[in-house]
């Protein structure tokens, strides 16, 4: 039960994350990363908006995306974090290595100036 | 003659598989739907601990095995029992690996474990067997 939301925006792949990211849907995430990271993107957002559970395969996902967004020399930032998102990033300390943003456009402006 | 389980036993058998991890969701949701006094708080956690160790076990047991899923509110405390016929669990699953901050696995645990009052792994025989408990109410503590 999961569906990615894949933007171009300003020069930034926003991925919309619907649904609930697991081992299942991890790969997959980092499936669109490398594939955006091939096609010459660095800059990624990606809005947990809409996304009802997170467990710590998909925050690895999210932590493989961010390496391989610096390794192209951009960076990843996330949106959209509440419920249960929030309280996993805290829990494992992963809200002080995540910049977070409340809208899509904020971590749009934010990513555009990183790198 | 068995008897039958209660009316509000929440349990589900399964293979250990992904499909699994879906099923246990559903299963919360019915549980919270019967408990609608354990705080929102409480059923994060609780359902954030029980999603790793789920986790772990359709990772570690084998597709094969069978998982038998029990949960219950008790005065005072929320409360899974998870067992299954697979292969073990790694060994020292409960003991906490050096942090880093950008590692991509190994997590799983350590979430578990912050989020409960108490994870258990005990290997009986030939069955896996886990105990996750989450003290709620009055004097239950707070976030770590």
């Amino acid at each position: 039960v999961i569906q990615f939301d894949l933007q171009q925006r300003d020069g930034a792949a926003v991925v919309g994350v619907r649904g609930r990211l697991d081992m299942v849907a991890a790969p997959q995430l980092r499936a669109i990363v490398d594939e955006q990271v091939a096609a010459g993107t660095s800059r990624f957002v990606v809005d947990f908006g809409p996304t009802e559970f997170i467990d710590s395969s998909g925050l690895g996902a999210v932590v493989g995306a961010l390496k391989a967004a610096r390794l192209a020399g951009g960076d990843l930032r996330i949106c959209g974090v509440a419920g249960q998102v929030e309280l996993i990033l805290q829990l494992t300390n992963l809200d002080r290595v995540f910049r977070s943003y409340p809208t899509v456009e904020a971590a749009i402006d934010a990513v555009g100036s990183a790198g | 003659m068995p008897s039958d389980p209660p009316a509000d036993a929440h349990e589900l058998r399964g293979p250990a598989a992904p499909a699994l991890l879906g099923d246990v969701h559903g299963l919360l949701a019915g549980l919270w739907a019967a408990h609608p006094e354990v705080g929102d708080l409480d059923q994060l956690l609780f359902a954030t601990a029980l999603a790793e160790v789920a986790a772990n076990v359709v990772a570690h047991a084998g597709g094969a095995a069978e998982v038998h899923l029990r949960l219950s509110v008790t005065d005072g405390a929320l409360r899974a029992d998870l067992e299954d016929d697979g292969a073990p669990a790694p060994e020292h699953v409960l003991e906490p690996r050096p942090a880093d901050d950008l590692a991509e696995t190994g997590r799983g645990i350590a979430i578990a474990q912050a989020a409960l009052d108490e994870l258990a792994y005990r290997r009986e025989g030939d069955r896996n067997r886990w105990t996750l408990v989450r003290r709620t109410g009055p004097g239950a503590q707070d976030l770590p």
